[in-house]
């Protein structure tokens, strides 16, 4: 029930990131955003915020998994396909500072600054962040996070 | 909604998650929605689902955003339609592109779904109007195609020209083969009209306007006719003409079939009698101011009724075909049907002024003579026989000549003077060609008031019958008479018989002045009476109108039941050329007369064009035998004809009376053959009721006696 009441408070921001490469003040999760995509209308039990939960889930666990590929063989083309699209996604979620680092590599790529590994992993934590945050909300539970992980290796 | 469908929004992007938030806000907002996750996808998906909106991301796999933009704008249904493109935060060059490729408008991701929702409610609303700008300006040039409508405008400072898609149809060309600037249009323009157009364009250059009719000639050839219209435009700073031409070629060709028909006469091809009174209207002016002569002769075929009722109508056309054909070739007529150029008459020769009748019109004419020559000339063309299935005619005509400025100078005056010779020529016997001459002009006019008094006098019973005998030798006894009116006009005299005879048949008061003629018979039978033998008769003259009257019997009958006199008092006489013109008819005439106790004799026998043997089949009593063979009687040939017609009435069973005998030699010579009913000045001069009855009770002896001289 707390956590329901700090879901509801967004304004105090209660998921921000203790990810250093985060802006202090950016969240992991932005519920207000979240819930008020089209179809949820601020309802936790709109059918449609489980179909969209579970496509970024999906999405976001390859697209790490391709980004940190593409960090290890130094594939500029790739990483900045994929932060491209990491970052329209995860700010239409509220991941806010995942989107805000997504946004940052890829600007960085565009200037032609050289890559930084530590942004590969500063992405990766971000995303961690927001998986924890979801199971902490109760957004998804373990189970169906776990159901959801396991569909994208078959 | 686009009417009362739903908008139907097709959502391109490979990213599932962007495709199911903008199903999810366009389902919100009523519309419907189809994904495709990549170009290639949107392409075909496009083509089914026909999408009103399309939400286009610019990152995609295989096909990217701007790609799928142009192809979509390649295509004519994707012209319109409204394009989103899904750009990237701050990517101004994506912006950019998306202006170049042709989208309408752009949203940046993340997509705040509010600002879409009215975003596209914009989009939607401006490419409805687009739609309706389209389809008017389909709508237009539909019309303007309609129409044969083309438009332009000259922006003249600039030299630099407009013209819209149709336009170039007018030409029969394409924008590219046309010319740019504006006197490009004076390649195209027919030869004759260049001069007329370049004046024109001369004019709109300094910003007159102009309305211009003119034939343009198409690249294979052919000559069409616009019409063009060009004005300054108003409230334009810098010097504009907007113009609009119009392919009126079927206007005109239609109005050049109406005047085909409105100044030519069917039948021959020749120009008809308006046409011809406007061409003597030019060349009458032409004279003038030249001072220079023409003529005009109308010359009429000889009884072309009779030719029409013995061959048929469809051979009296053809007849008269052959006849058109060669005057015009005779007077060597090469005008065309209709002008060359636009406007103006030809100088024709030739024209057909009515049934039987021509006209010709000879400008710049010599001497008189010349012109006569030329008449005869024509008669001789009339004259070669004709050749028609199973046979060969000869016709005879009659001209009259009229020439300016001696006879007249005004063009409807030289037509009447040559009608008037004309009419001269077919009154007289021998005359074919006549030349109007102030005389006739005169004749013509009295004419013209006599007409006008016969008609008076026929209502007014000033015409009187006068009455001569027929004698019959072997009574000797006055056997009956023949009735003759004689008209005293109140100023003039008395006006000789064949003068208003003939013109009371020519107007068509021969009726009503037959009419009085008998009840004035029957008034004076009735009053006459018993002073009458019992076989007495009074012969009434019948013409050819009288007797082709549907209501010839019953006015007879009513007449004569009117004064109540018996119908065997009367004998009515009718020429050979009358009873031949229909026989069936003639037959069955006859018979009702016959049958009524009416009897009929034939007039002026041997001068006309009787079938012997149709003769038998009439009801005809009498034959009598013209005054011009009475007068022939010292000749052995007239003798012979004289004798072979009193032998033919014998043998018929027909009385034979002898007209206008004057001697005593030639009244025995008839004696001596057999004739013994005679008429003439030997014996009588027509006499009034009275001088009859008193001739009847035995009154002067005018009755013959061998030998004795006529009495006085």
């Amino acid at each position: 029930m707390e956590s329901c009441k700090k879901m509801l408070d967004t304004t105090t921001l209660p998921f921000t990131s203790h990810n250093s490469a985060c802006e202090p003040r950016a969240a992991v999760l932005d519920l207000a955003v979240l819930m008020s995509l089209p179809g949820v209308s601020q309802r936790r039990d709109a059918p449609v915020l489980k179909r969209l939960l579970g496509i970024f889930v999906v999405e976001m666990n390859r697209n790490i998994g391709l980004l940190q590929d593409g960090f290890a063989q130094g594939d500029r083309e790739q990483i900045g396909r994929l932060t491209h699209r990491m970052k329209s996604s995860a700010l239409a979620m509220g991941a806010m500072c995942l989107g805000a680092l997504a946004l940052r590599v890829d600007a960085n790529l565009k200037a032609g600054v050289p890559l930084d590994p530590a942004d590969g992993s500063a992405i990766a934590m971000a995303w961690a962040d927001v998986r924890q945050a979801l199971l902490d909300e109760g957004l998804l539970s373990p189970d169906e996070l776990g159901s959801i992980e396991a569909s994208i290796g078959s | 909604m686009t009417g009362t469908r739903k908008i139907h929004v097709l959502i391109v992007d490979d990213d599932p998650l962007t495709r199911l938030m903008a199903s999810e806000a366009l389902r919100e907002s009523g519309y419907s929605s189809v994904e495709a996750e990549d170009g290639l996808r949107a392409l075909a998906l496009f083509d089914t689902e026909r999408p009103d909106l399309v939400l286009l991301d610019v990152m995609m796999p295989r096909l990217g955003g701007f790609d799928v933009c142009q192809h979509l704008r390649a295509r004519p249904e994707g012209q319109l339609v409204p394009i989103i493109m899904l750009t990237g935060l701050d990517d101004g060059e994506s912006v950019e592109r998306a202006f170049q490729v042709g989208a309408t408008d752009f949203i940046s991701k993340p997509i705040n779904w509010t600002l879409l929702r009215f975003r596209i409610r914009y989009v939607l609303r401006s490419a409805q109007v687009m739609q309706e700008l389209v389809r008017n300006k389909e709508s237009l040039s539909s019309a303007q195609r309609i129409a044969r409508l083309g438009s332009w405008e000259w922006f003249v400072n600039e030299d630099r020209v407009q013209r819209s898609a149709q336009y170039y149809r007018l030409f029969g060309q394409q924008p590219e083969t046309f010319g740019e600037r504006m006197e490009a249009l004076l390649d195209h323009v027919y030869g004759p009209d260049r001069a007329m157009v370049q004046a024109a364009l001369k004019g709109a250059a300094k910003g007159v306007g102009y309305q211009l009719t003119y034939r343009v000639v198409w690249p294979d050839g052919s000559v069409r006719t616009v019409l063009e219209t060009a004005e300054p435009a108003e409230g334009s700073v810098d010097l504009l003409l907007e113009g609009s031409v119009q392919d009126i070629t079927e206007q005109v060709d239609t109005q050049r079939r109406i005047r085909q028909l409105a100044y030519f006469d069917p039948l021959t091809g020749l120009p008809n009698r308006e046409f011809f009174r406007e061409s003597l209207l030019s060349a009458v002016a032409r004279c003038l101011r030249n001072d220079s002569c023409c003529a005009v002769m109308v010359l009429d075929i000889d009884r072309f009724a009779r030719i029409n009722d013995s061959l048929g109508p469809e051979r009296g056309d053809q007849v008269l075909q052959v006849i058109g054909h060669r005057l015009r070739e005779s007077m060597g007529d090469r005008t065309p049907a209709e002008p060359a150029g636009v406007g103006g008459l030809p100088r024709l020769k030739v024209a057909r002024l009515a049934a039987d009748e021509f006209g010709v019109l000879i400008s710049d004419v010599g001497p008189v003579e010349e012109v006569i020559e030329v008449a005869y000339r024509l008669l001789e063309v009339v004259r070669a026989p004709i050749r028609v299935p199973g046979q060969e005619i000869t016709l005879a005509a009659r001209v009259g000549v009229a020439m300016m400025p001696e006879h007249a100078t005004e063009a409807d005056a030289l037509l009447k003077a040559a009608e008037t010779a004309l009419n001269r020529a077919k009154r007289s016997t021998g005359e074919q060609v006549a030349l109007f001459s102030e005389e006739m002009k005169v004749a013509a006019f009295l004419r013209f008031t006599l007409e006008g008094d016969l008609r008076r006098a026929i209502g007014e019973d000033e015409l009187q019958v006068f009455y001569q005998p027929i004698v019959d030798l072997d009574g000797p006894r006055v056997a009956k008479v023949e009735a003759l009116v004689r008209w005293a006009h109140l100023a003039r005299g008395t006006v000789p018989p064949p003068e208003f005879i003939s013109l009371a048949e020519e107007t068509g008061m021969i009726v009503p002045l037959t009419r009085a003629v008998i009840e004035q018979v029957c008034s004076d039978i009735a009053h006459m009476g018993d002073a009458l033998p019992p076989d007495f008769r009074v012969s009434i003259n019948l013409s050819g109108v009288n007797f082709m009257d549907p209501h010839l019997i019953p006015t007879i009958r009513a007449v004569l039941g009117e004064a109540q006199v018996p119908p065997s008092r009367i004998e009515f006489e009718l020429t050979e050329t009358v009873l031949m013109r229909d026989l069936d008819y003639a037959t069955a005439t006859l018979a009702q007369l016959r049958d009524m106790d009416i009897r009929v004799a034939v007039d002026d026998f041997g001068t006309g064009y009787s079938s012997l043997a149709y003769l038998r089949r009439l009801a005809v009593n009498t034959l009598k035998i013209d005054r011009s063979f009475i007068g022939e009687l010292h000749d052995s040939q007239g003798l012979a004809i004289v004798e072979a017609v009193i032998g033919l009435a014998r043998s018929l069973g027909m009385d034979v009376v002898a007209e206008g005998v004057e001697t005593p030699a030639q009244l025995e010579a008839l004696r001596e053959r057999g004739c013994h009913l005679i008429q003439g000045y030997l014996f009588a001069r027509p006499m009034s009721r009275q001088a009859l009855l008193h001739l009847l009770a035995g009154g002067p002896a005018v009755l013959p006696q061998r030998g004795a001289a006529r009495p006085d």
